[in-house]
Formats: C-alpha cells, sequence, structure tokens
C-alpha cells in the first residue's frame, strides 16, 4: 500500500525547504557572489509587495485568463478536428504529413509572424497560445482514435450499432485517456505561451511584469513574478488533474497523469 | 499513453484498426497547395502574407550579407553544447537519483515544479543574472532539457527489471563494469529523454537568442522582427524548422543505431 | 442432444466460401472453399491449429468481413452483421468497455431500443445466468479474467440471441476457470437454447462441448474432417472425460488433425 497522502505532502516539503535554506546561506555566506541575484528573503519581500499593491493579482489574472480562453479555443478544434482526422483514414493519409511538419516548426520562430499580423494586441496572445495548445490536443486525439482497438469496433458492429452511436459509446471514450493527455499538455503550453508574447512585447500579465522587474533592475519582483508563474502551472495542472479525476472512474485518472 | 497498445496478452488480432504505422508522404500535399495557392494567388505587395518567393529571396539576400550561416553555426553551437552537456548532468543524475529508491517521495514534488518552470520566464532572470552572453543561454538551455533526460533516465533504473539487478549482484559486478551494464541497460530510456529533449533545447535556444537578442538564428529573426521585415520573418522560420527537422533526424538516426541491439522499445 | 432436437432446421448455409486477406498490402487466401451447414439449437464445434484461420471463419459468420462463395443464414443471404447473432470474442479486456460497470457493459446491446424496465430485467436475467448479481457495479478491470468473459457473456445473452458464435472465449483463461466457465457454458445453453458455434485449437474442450465437430487445418484452410459427438444432454467434467465415447472422439480427432498436418507439411 501507498503511504497516506498527507505523508507525501509533508516529505515532499523537506527538500525545496532545504534547497531555499541553501540558497538563503550560499549568498549570505558569500558563495554565490552575482550582482543581481536576490535572496529568498529579498523574494520574499518582493512578493509581499507586489502582493500588497494589487499588481500581482491583476498580472496574474489577465495571464490565467489569456492562458484559459487560448486553451479553450484550441480544445475544442483540436478535439473536433482531430476526431474527423482520426476517424477517416483516407484524410489522415492525406493530411498527416503536413500535420507533423507544422507541429515540428519551433512555435517561438512564429511568434514574430503574430507580432507582424496583429501587433502587441490580446488577438495576439490569444492565437500564439491557443495555435501552441492545438498541436498535443489535435495528434492525442487522433491517435488515441486510430488506437481504437479492432475488437472494440467489432463488438459495436455486431451490437449493430449506429456511426454515431459508435462514435460516443465506444470510439470516443475509449480514446478519451489519450485526448485528456494532449489536453493536460495543451493547458501547460497555453500558459507558457502566454507567458512568452507577454515578455516579448504585449503590454499585460505576468510576462509584462517580469520584464519590466527586470528593466528596473528589481531582481527580487522578477524572481518573485517567475515563482508565480511556476506556481500558476502547478496549480492550473493540478486543477485539471482533479476535475479529471471527478468525471472518470478511478482506474482512468493515472492514465491521464502520465 | 500508450498502456492500452501494449495490452496484447490475449487476441490474435491484437491491433488497433488502422494501425499506427508513419504517415505517408504524400500527406505533404495539402501544404504544397496551400504555398502554391499563396504564391499564385497572394498579393505581391502584402505586408502580412509575403509570397512564398519573397520568403527564399530574404534568405538569399541573409545569405549574401553573411548574416545566415554565422547564425545558423552560433545556433547551432549552443544547441549542441546544452545537449551534451544536459545529456551528461542528466543522465548522471538520472542514474544517481534512480539509485536511491526512497528519494522518490521527497524530491518528486520539487522535481516536478523545476521541470515545469518556463523556460521563458526563467530567460530574463538568467540575462540579469549572469549578463547576457553565450554562457548565459547554455544555462537555460541545460537547464530546460535536462529534466526528460533526468526523469527518464531515472524512471529507466527505477525500472530495471529486478532480474537484471540481482544478476548484477549475482555476478558480483563492481564499479565501473557495474556502471556501464547499468547505462547499457537505461539506454533506451536515456534515448528517450534526449528525443524529447532536443526539440525543447532548440526552442529554448531560439528563444533565448530572441529575448536577448544575443547572436544566433532568434536574434535574426528578432531583428526582421522589429524591422517589421515580414519576407525575412517568414524567410527565418523557415530555417527554423528546417532546423527543428535535421534535430529531429539526427535524434532518429542516432536512436535507430543504438537501439537496433536493444529490440524494441516499449516505454 | 442433437439426436434428440429437430435437425432438419439449418440456421447457416455455407457453401463454397472463401475469404481472402489483405495483409501488409498483400492478399492471402485464408479460407477456400468450405461448405457446411449449422443446424438450429446445436452446438458445431470448429477445431483447428492456431493460426489457421478459425477466427477469420467466425468473422465471416457474423459478417463482419467480406467473402467469396454463399453464406445465407436463416435462408438469405447474409451481408453484414446479421440481426440475432452475437459474436463472444477471446480477448475480453478489449471486447468490454473499461468505462463502463458490469451492469452497463451487459446493457450495451440492448440500452435505448427496448423499454427501461424490459431493458432493466434483461440485464438482470442475464447478469444472474452467469451468476454475477453480486458485482454488477464493479468495473472489468476490477474482475478476475473468468469473470470479465462472464460480462461478455452475459453482454450476449441480454440481447437474446438466435445465434453465439464463441471465438476460443477461454482461450486465455487458466485451466480451473476454464472447466467452470465450460460448464456454465452448457447450463446457459440448456437454459436459452441458442444455436451455438464454438472455434478452440483445445480438442477435449471441442468434444465436451459439442454437438458435432468439424476440423479446420492446412493453409489456405478447409474442412477436413465431421463427426457427430453422441455424449449426451448432461455431461460431467470427470465422468463424461473418462467415458469410452469421449476418449474415443478424442482420440479420432487427434489422430485427424496429426494427418492433415502432415499433409500440410508434406505440401509445403
Amino acid at each position: 500500500m501507498a503511504p497516506p497522502k498527507r505523508q507525501i505532502r509533508l516529505i515532499g516539503w523537506i527538500a525545496p525547504t532545504i534547497l531555499v535554506v541553501l540558497w538563503q546561506l550560499s549568498i549570505d555566506v558569500g558563495l554565490i557572489r552575482f550582482r543581481y541575484f536576490p535572496t529568498p528573503v529579498a523574494v520574499a519581500r518582493a512578493l509581499y509587495t507586489i502582493a500588497l499593491s494589487g499588481a500581482l493579482y491583476k498580472n496574474t489574472a489577465h495571464t490565467v485568463f489569456v492562458a484559459l480562453i487560448a486553451w479553450a479555443i484550441a480544445s475544442a478544434l483540436g478535439v473536433a478536428v482531430g476526431l474527423v482526422v482520426g476517424l477517416s483514414v483516407p484524410l489522415w493519409k492525406g493530411v498527416m504529413a503536413s500535420i507533423d511538419l507544422l507541429r515540428s516548426l519551433p512555435i517561438i520562430a512564429l511568434v514574430p509572424v503574430g507580432v507582424i499580423i496583429f501587433g502587441f494586441t490580446l488577438k495576439l496572445e490569444i492565437v500564439i497560445a491557443a495555435y501552441a495548445a492545438i498541436w498535443p490536443t489535435l495528434v492525442n486525439t487522433i491517435s488515441g482514435v486510430r488506437q481504437t482497438r479492432i475488437e472494440l469496433l467489432d463488438v459495436g458492429k455486431m451490437l449493430r450499432m449506429s456511426a454515431l452511436e459508435r462514435l460516443r459509446k465506444l470510439i470516443f471514450p475509449s480514446s478519451l485517456p489519450v485526448i485528456m493527455v494532449g489536453l493536460r499538455l495543451g493547458l501547460g503550453l497555453s500558459l507558457v505561451l502566454t507567458v512568452v508574447s507577454e515578455i516579448v512585447g504585449t503590454p499585460h500579465g505576468i510576462g509584462n511584469a517580469l520584464i519590466s522587474a527586470e528593466q528596473a533592475l528589481h531582481p527580487g519582483q522578477m524572481f518573485a513574478y517567475i515563482l508565480v508563474v511556476g506556481l500558476v502551472g502547478y496549480l492550473l495542472n493540478g486543477a485539471f488533474l482533479y476535475t479529471a479525476r471527478i468525471f472518470s472512474p478511478a482506474e482512468r485518472s493515472s492514465e491521464i497523469t502520465r | 499513453m500508450t498502456r492500452q497498445t501494449f495490452n496484447t496478452k490475449t487476441g490474435n488480432i491484437g491491433k488497433s484498426h488502422s494501425g499506427k504505422g508513419v504517415a505517408p508522404l504524400f500527406g505533404l500535399l495539402p501544404l504544397v497547395v496551400l504555398l502554391l495557392v499563396w504564391q499564385i494567388f497572394g498579393n505581391p505587395h502584402s505586408v502580412f502574407f509575403p509570397q512564398p518567393n519573397r520568403w527564399l529571396a530574404a534568405i538569399n539576400s541573409l545569405q549574401q550579407q553573411g548574416t545566415l550561416w554565422t547564425s545558423i553555426l552560433a545556433t547551432a553551437s549552443t544547441f549542441l553544447q546544452s545537449m551534451i552537456v544536459a545529456t551528461l548532468i542528466g543522465t548522471t543524475l538520472g542514474m544517481a537519483l534512480g539509485s536511491i529508491t526512497w528519494g522518490g517521495k521527497a524530491l518528486d514534488p520539487l522535481l516536478d515544479f523545476l521541470r515545469n518552470l518556463p523556460a521563458a520566464a526563467l530567460v530574463p532572470a538568467a540575462a540579469i543574472v549572469l549578463g547576457t552572453n553565450t554562457k548565459m543561454a547554455l544555462v537555460i538551455v541545460v537547464f530546460s532539457s535536462v529534466w526528460p533526460i533526468l526523469l527518464s533516465t531515472r524512471s529507466a533504473i527505477l525500472n530495471l527489471s529486478p532480474v537484471l539487478s540481482s544478476s548484477i549482484t549475482n555476478l558480483r559486478l563492481s564499479g565501473l563494469r557495474r556502471t556501464s551494464v547499468m547505462i547499457g541497460s537505461a539506454l533506451p530510456g536515456i534515448l528517450l529523454g534526449v528525443r524529447v529533449a532536443a526539440p525543447l533545447a532548440l526552442i529554448v535556444t531560439l528563444l533565448a537568442e530572441f529575448i536577448t537578442n544575443l547572436s544566433g538564428v532568434g536574434a535574426l529573426i528578432l531583428s526582421a522582427q522589429q524591422n517589421f521585415n515580414s519576407a525575412e520573418v517568414y524567410a527565418l522560420l523557415l530555417v527554423a524548422g528546417v532546423l527543428a527537422l535535421v534535430v529531429n533526424s539526427i535524434v532518429s538516426v542516432i536512436e535507430a543505431s543504438v537501439l537496433r541491439r536493444h529490440g524494441p522499445v516499449t516505454t | 442432444m442433437s439426436e434428440v432436437r429437430n435437425k432438419g432446421e439449418v440456421i447457416y448455409q455455407v457453401h463454397d466460401l472463401s475469404v481472402n486477406l489483405r495483409r501488409r498490402g498483400q492478399e492471402r487466401v485464408i479460407l477456400k472453399s468450405l461448405s457446411f451447414d449449422v443446424r438450429k439449437e446445436e452446438c458445431l464445434s470448429i477445431v483447428g491449429p492456431s493460426g489457421t484461420g478459425k477466427t477469420t471463419l467466425l468473422r465471416a459468420l457474423a459478417g463482419l468481413i467480406p467473402y467469396a462463395g454463399s453464406v445465407r443464414y436463416l435462408g438469405e443471404t447474409l451481408d453484414g452483421p446479421a440481426s440475432d447473432v452475437v459474436l463472444v470474442f477471446q480477448d475480453y479486456v478489449n471486447a468490454l468497455l473499461r468505462w463502463r460497470t458490469v451492469q452497463k457493459n451487459v446493457a450495451l446491446g440492448i440500452e435505448g431500443r427496448i423499454p427501461k424496465d424490459q431493458c432493466q430485467e434483461r440485464i438482470d436475467e442475464a447478469i444472474e445466468t452467469v451468476g454475477l448479481q453480486n458485482y454488477r457495479d464493479s468495473y472489468p478491470w476490477e474482475l478476475s479474467g473468468g469473470m470479465q468473459q462472464r460480462v461478455q457473456i452475459a453482454r450476449a445473452l441480454a440481447m437474446k440471441p438466435k445465434v453465439l458464435l464463441f471465438d476460443e472465449p477461454f482461450g486465455s483463461l487458466d485451466a480451473m476457470t476454464r472447466e467452470g466457465l465450460q460448464d456454465e457454458l452448457l447450463r446457459v445453453r440448456s437454459v436459452f437454447q441458442a444455436t451455438c458455434v464454438f472455434i478452440t485449437h483445445d480438442i477435449d474442450e471441442a468434444v465436451y462441448l459439442g454437438d458435432r465437430l468439424m476440423l479446420l487445418s492446412g493453409s489456405p484452410a478447409s474442412l477436413s474432417f465431421e463427426v457427430d459427438i453422441r455424449l449426451g444432454e448432461t455431461r460431467n467434467q470427470i465422468s463424461t472425460k473418462e467415458s469410452g465415447e469421449f476418449l474415443s472422439l478424442r482420440h479420432q480427432v487427434h489422430e485427424q488433425m496429426r494427418k492433415a498436418h502432415g499433409a500440410s507439411q508434406a505440401t509445403n
């Protein structure tokens, strides 16, 4: 049996605590000497300041909002197109190589294309994040559908199910775990690319705050925002897994985590 | 994710209905058609959507200025160096962490947090601490691409079959021999990590160059964007795409040649 | 059993059936020129070495694959899955829906097609027949292999089929579970009185369960031997399998199988 959850949580805190203490000590003692490398205490202080001023909330809310919208768009499109491509073998043969090629374009090189077309707007943030998030969802939906076992399809034929029934009762549920993995990866990418377009120039959100802190030479604030980005990603991921677990029987959630 | 495909302890038709298979190359046709249509019906003066022939012209002029190849070389060198360092660090740490079984529960949350830190956010931090130089880019690229290698090496070691580990003990292998046997059996896992890490490393390299205007393809892209030279932006997207393809095929070749002795990998 | 029942009525009439399958781009003849009948309420065992095309034959009878020649089901040419025919797959892991409970799995073939209360009645009946009433709300992956296979049988029974096609249903179960399920099957059959076609590579199983036995062998496969099995209505794992009749049938089939195997070796 696995140890109780609480115990895992407690143990999980040990390593980060040690790391933070080492970080603080090595700067205090002078082991690490960089001009702009803040101590954990300085980062905590900066975090307190931005939390108090409301900047933290405003920036985080913007970034999370944009990331979620972009993710929702990407998910809807990715699953819909993925189902169609996955279900039709001729269509798959006809377009999959294109999808693979487009997917392997480094997303960062596409950001400037977006900047040229949209300028530094909200639209840019959403389009870039959605573009990045659509690929794992699309590719996983396609491969999930195509992985449907032939036995399962035979069951459908045997029970004389209509095509729609087969999709709804057999193919979609059987590929759901794979699709969920894609959705989860997409959520992470959506957040990262939202932050990237803010760093590159969109004047809102965590990414923008981060780069402003850099230019104002406030390393404490900057590291505070990095911590926030990490936390937001961690929490979004956790929230996704939690929701997925509610909607699916126990065994399946472990497949999504993989 | 692939668990259900390997669940074939029974069944003589144990296959998915359309198989996994490699997508046939004629699937590139839609993309080719799109580019052709773009070329033929596109607006020759479009700022947003320059025609493909203007991309090629832009590449050509970059080449004549001499910036194209030096930039590609700079990017390739950062990428290669960080892949080597990341593979060394990732394999070593992964093997170390894989041999302490009790470490899992204590380290998982921290590793999980660190590996999910977006590189994009770390670039400015590294730039402010280390200064804008190649060393900074190296640190960032290594930091973000080390995780897949570390984690998959660790799980490869953790999942070493008990038979193998007891035969290592049984044969009284020690020191170097023991390590080399361990590396050998963890090799598929290590390579899997490298396969995930390589495209990531390329993206982070470009990102670091792009955000800090460090020399390389990323910086070329940035200056093209700042000059609003859209043909050049598209051209460099093409270059970045080709780089990604080259990286992927090199990794595939390495994987194929190393894994030939290992038989099919089940992950 | 066959002697007491009406022997005349024919469910399947197969004449000159051939099946070609494409595998890795190559067209291969799997079955060549099979002719046989399946009679009402009999259990026809088809036995043959693994890889001969038994499953292919069953899939053809189920209407899942195209074929050449003629297959008539209840007098009509078969094109597509026939009504009142259900196939029970060997690979229960993949034939059951892992995301549905036992009850919901059993419901799969009838839900939304008949009134709700009637549907529930049939589900309960089928689940009780296979003895899973305590596992209605379990998921397949929580059950043992034998129990999962029972779920699949219950799903088939709930549809009240005229014909049950069994594709080596017990092939991946251990010997004990297997014998239990064999007896279960005999019992279920005496209750539901469905016609069965049972495919296996296990000669004992084929003899024990069948009223008639056919041997499928060679490549491409054809029917090489047929025998009536007269072991009576009630069979027993111990006494039936020790009876002279059983042993002599077993002997015959073994002999024929070896002969057929030798012949195919020689032609290769």
